[in-house]
């Protein structure tokens, strides 16, 4: 049986990843593109100072921005059920572009220290679909292109779009105990939401991904 | 039969010869330091930290785009291709990689975990509560981006994970460590091959190649590092550090300057030859005796002392330079005087030479012997190829200088006594200001100048990868661990309270390894969490692992009576860490580095108790010894003048012939005293070139004296000739002295030859050059003079 976490996520190119765990515990963990990270938990929020614990924010933003190039120079990766010693190229690739329904990939680590600890890390990525966004949801300049054009905005209204995506990270160590983390992304229309809009994203998560609080975040060390 | 034996020494020479490159020659400045009067342990150890400290290079990759994961690839792309460069070129060795060694730590300190916690996990388990403790490994195990060292059955509350952690980060005394990702560190090791200097250039060309290729080859078509977006490409920046750098630097600077002095003052001095002599075999005798000399020196020097080093050869060739004299009095006298006269003055030369010299042996010092036994043989051996080749050659008739002191040969007796009393006035008053003050200076920074560029990337590379003191070390010693761990605790506590030192700029293996106390206290202390009412059973419950906690307690309990050793440590690290730990048959020392900061320089003025701790400060042994050398060499070259004074009044059986050893005394002493007023600390350097005016003085004085003090009295026709004394003695060509000739020669050569050198930016050839130019000019007055006081010849009448 293994041990399951879940949460919600927020990804931005740019700036990075929010990762937030709601069960069975609580606690958000900032993941920036420019190697700083912070973990916010239940009454206190830390940066991360710890090159291990960086490094291990950078590996949960290649992960959960498909970044392949990272992930392929990290892991050995195969798709699920395909045996990771065979494979030759990354089935990766396809999440920048095929629009899947469900898809899985097994990670082995490349690395002797990791392989010490993990055995494999599974990726699962879901995309559930469902109506439109409402338009409150929209951007402004969507918005000004269908007060301008009736049609478009009945075009969105008959179109299935996607609701949200749900990224599952689950984790099997040596010894056999696995670990699943499972969080959903809820996307916008246009995928172009801000930080600021997402659901289940705490405003102090946002506000230390895109640094706008980075000068008044704590210089406390956290644990790794 | 003088001959014969010149025939036998030269063709050993010359066989020797061709062996030469073979030799060893040393170039390490320790290697002519004195002893110190360590224990063996601590030698052993500051042996092993010297050879870890000169073989070392550390290369530091730095990529600053703002995007950590573009600066992660491109430098792991970048890491990758210099050590794969690196790992080709021979006589290198890559030390593993900061994750390799993490790998190695974690593989090899396993066993010993439940023996090990750092300060912050010990204070965890003393003041959380078991529910905190249960919901941190709750939380940990949870946690998306938590490291992972060890597998969760292996270390469940990640104690043990971040005790590594803490030890690393504690001890790695970097502030840069915590940007991790935007640079890198390798770190490898010379063979001793690789730090002969005739392999050093070859190795710095391949070493700054791989660091091109490694560098520039991040916009490679193939593999492109850039950020999709907005196609910004990481720019890699590579910094060097070591010893190896510097050694280069300072080799390639001096074979290039001294080349391009030498190359001068060669021409120089062979024009001036030909121009004197005008005979291809007379400058081959010049020149050839001194070859001959150089030769037997190295040859002699290596094969008492089993290796050569680079000093002995400086010195030794600057103290034969002497030896040209022989065969410019040889070649100006010959035609004109009795052989067995020009030789005895040859051989009183060099005899007085060999002496002064030769006296460097009495020296506790291994380079001054070294240098002894060069000068002897080299002046041996010169002087044995000018008698014996010179007589072969046909006579030559020298073409005269026109110089200011060749006229001056019918200088004034009384002027001269005069000039002579106001020389050594002047002389005696410098001296006197010179001991007045205190104008030595023999810190080793002197002698070494580094370049701006050099000292800029080393302290590009101490900012990422932590900065120690390079030379400055305190060693523990005692019969048993506990013993050593005691001394090391109390001398922390007296420098925090003394010294204001932080606890945290004392670096030892002591602070990776517990002693056997605390690992048995730490051990215990985690009876709270895998002892037989432990928290793990309460923790497997919780995430419904039941049962799955039974390996864990076996392995704790297994672990009960195991002890880890710091040499266990220093195993797993290798040459990654310069040895701090070493036992030996009676003693066990501890060797302790010191980070750069506030309160270090204290330690020089500070007195250290000597019960089993000792302060060394390499630097600061360099100078003493240094200036242990100078002293020797000052005593000595004071010794030998006073020598070469009796010597000299034995052999014109006439005590006041004692007094010629004032001209070159006066002339090392208005050297000194000229730059002392002009600000230059006075070093070995200046003293052994003190050996070189002196050298030179000797043979000024001893050849006017033998020369023309001594002329046969001659038959003379007309009294107007008598105060032509040399005339008498030799027949002047073009109506100047054959002896002050040979003289003013000599001093042309020599300046050309040494006193260049005083031109040069290396401040140990300066050193040399300026001394020898100031003193080989006051020699040469001193000869004019001492030529001015000849007493006047009783003449016979002859009978008409």
């Amino acid at each position: 049986m293994p041990l399951k976490s879940s949460g919600h996520f927020f990804v931005d190119c740019k700036t990075g990843v929010i990762w937030a765990t709601r069960k069975p515990i609580e606690e958000v963990l900032v993941a920036r593109r420019d190697g700083s990270s912070f973990l916010i938990q239940e009454q206190s929020e830390s940066k991360l100072r710890s090159a291990t614990a960086k490094r291990m924010a950078r590996l949960l933003l290649s992960l959960v921005g498909g970044d392949s190039r990272e992930l392929e120079r990290r892991f050995i990766i195969a798709a699920t059920g395909e045996n990771p010693a065979t494979k030759e190229s990354s089935p990766l690739r396809s999440l920048e572009s095929d629009a899947v329904q469900k898809q899985g990939w097994v990670l082995t680590p490349k690395s002797r220290r990791v392989a010490r600890a993990i055995s494999h890390i599974t990726l699962r990525h879901q995309i559930f679909t469902g109506k439109s966004a409402p338009s409150t949801h929209l951007s402004d300049d969507t918005r000004k292109v269908e007060a301008d054009n009736p049609a478009e905005r009945s075009a969105r209204d008959r179109r299935t779009t996607i609701t949200h995506t749900e990224l599952m990270i689950e984790i099997v160590d040596q010894q056999g105990l696995t670990t699943r983390i499972q969080a959903k992304h809820l996307l916008h229309e246009h995928a172009a939401a801000s930080c600021d809009d997402a659901q289940h994203i705490d405003q102090r998560a946002c506000e230390l991904l895109t640094g706008r609080a980075i000068d008044s975040s704590p210089e406390s060390t956290g644990r790794g | 039969m003088i001959r014969a034996f010149f025939v036998v020494v030269s063709g050993l020479v010359v066989l020797c010869a061709f062996v030469l490159p073979r030799f060893q020659i040393e170039a390490d400045l320790d290697a002519v330091l004195p002893e110190q009067n360590f224990s063996e342990s601590i030698d052993s150890a500051l042996d092993e930290i010297k050879s870890n400290f000169q073989r070392r290079i550390t290369v530091v990759l730095v990529s600053r785009s703002g995007d950590s994961v573009l600066d992660e690839q491109a430098l792991d792309g970048a890491s990758i291709r210099l050590r794969n460069q690196l790992s080709s070129i021979p006589n290198v060795s890559l030390l593993p990689g900061e994750e390799d060694l993490l790998d190695a730590l974690v593989d090899g300190l396993s066993p010993y975990r439940f023996q090990l916690l750092s300060r912050s996990e010990k204070a965890r388990l003393a003041s959380d509560t078991n529910t905190e403790l249960l919901d941190q490994a709750e939380r940990r195990l949870y946690r998306v981006a938590s490291p992972a060292l060890l597998p969760f059955v292996e270390d469940p509350f990640g104690v043990h994970q971040q005790t590594l952690f803490d030890l690393i980060s504690e001890n790695s005394g970097s502030p840069a460590k915590e940007n991790a990702s935007d640079f890198r560190v390798i770190s490898l090791m010379l063979g001793d091959q690789a730090l002969r200097i005739g392999e050093q250039e070859l190795l710095l060309e391949r070493i700054d190649h791989a660091l091109r290729v490694a560098t520039t080859s991040a916009d490679s078509k193939t593999h492109p590092v850039t950020d999709p977006a907005t196609h910004v490409r990481p720019e890699i920046i590579s910094y060097r550090s070591g010893v190896f750098f510097y050694s280069v630097d300072a080799a390639v600077r001096s074979k290039n300057e001294v080349m391009t002095i030498s190359t001068i003052s060669s021409i120089a001095v062979l024009c001036v030859l030909f121009f004197v002599f005008r005979s291809a075999s007379a400058i081959a005798l010049a020149l050839g005796s001194m070859m001959f000399g150089i030769v037997a020196g190295v040859l002699t020097s290596h094969a008492v002392f089993g290796q050569i080093h680079v000093f002995t050869i400086v010195f030794g060739v600057g103290l034969i330079g002497v030896v040209i004299d022989y065969s410019l009095h040889f070649l100006f006298h010959s035609a004109h005087v009795d052989r067995r006269r020009l030789r005895s003055a040859l051989t009183l030369s060099a005899l007085t030479s060999i002496i002064g010299y030769g006296a460097l042996f009495l020296s506790s010092l291994a380079l001054l012997k070294a240098v002894a036994v060069f000068a002897v043989a080299g002046i041996a051996v010169a002087l044995l190829t000018v008698v014996s080749l010179g007589p072969l050659l046909a006579p030559i008739a020298p073409r005269f200088l026109s110089l200011p002191m060749t006229a001056m040969q019918p200088l004034n007796r009384k002027l001269a006594l005069v000039f002579a009393g106001f020389l050594l006035v002047v002389a005696g008053v410098l001296a006197t200001t010179l001991f007045m003050t205190d104008p030595f200076d023999d810190r080793p920074e002197i002698f070494f100048k580094a370049p701006p560029a050099l000292l800029q990337s080393d302290r590009q590379v101490a900012s990422y990868t932590g900065d120690l003191e390079p030379g400055r070390f305190i060693t523990f010693t005692g019969t048993t661990n506990k013993e050593v761990y005691d001394l090391y605790r109390s001398t922390q506590q007296m420098l925090q309270a003394q010294a204001s030192l932080e606890k945290s700029q004392l670096v030892s293996i002591l602070d990776w390894v517990p002693d056997t106390e605390e690992q048995r206290s730490n051990y215990e202390q985690q009876q709270r969490l895998y002892g037989e009412l432990g928290l793990i059973g309460a923790l497997f419950n919780r995430l419904d692992l039941t049962g799955q906690d039974s390996q864990l307690r076996s392995d704790f309990a297994d672990a009960s009576e195991r002890i880890l050793e710091p040499d266990t440590v220093l195993t797993l690290l290798g040459e990654a860490l310069p040895v701090s730990w070493v036992r030996t048959d009676n003693n066990i020392t501890a060797l302790a580095f010191l980070r750069k900061g506030e309160g270090i320089d204290a330690l020089d003025a500070k007195s250290w108790p000597g019960n089993g701790v000792n302060y060394i400060n390499l630097t600061k042994r360099t100078q003493a010894a240094l200036q242990a050398q100078r002293e020797s060499a000052g005593w000595i070259l004071l010794m030998s003048m006073v020598i070469t004074a009796l010597l000299l009044a034995v052999a014109f059986r006439d005590v006041k012939a004692a007094l010629l050893a004032l001209v070159p005394a006066s002339s090392c002493m208005a050297a000194l005293a000229l730059l002392s007023m002009l600000g230059v600390g006075i070093n070995l350097f200046h003293t052994m070139a003190c050996f070189l005016v002196l050298g030179f003085g000797l043979d000024y004085v001893i050849f006017v004296r033998q020369m023309t003090w001594h002329a046969p009295a001659l038959d003379l026709e007309e009294p107007a000739q008598d105060r032509r004394r040399e005339t008498m003695s030799t027949p002047s060509i073009d109506g100047g002295s054959p002896t002050l000739q040979a003289i003013a020669l000599s001093f042309i050569t020599s300046q050309l030859s040494f006193g260049l050198l005083a031109l040069s930016s290396i401040s140990i050839v300066q050193a040399f050059g300026v001394t020898l130019f100031i003193g080989n000019s006051v020699n040469l007055m001193g000869a004019v003079i001492v030529r001015a006081l000849a007493p006047v010849p009783v003449l016979k009448r002859s009978k008409k």
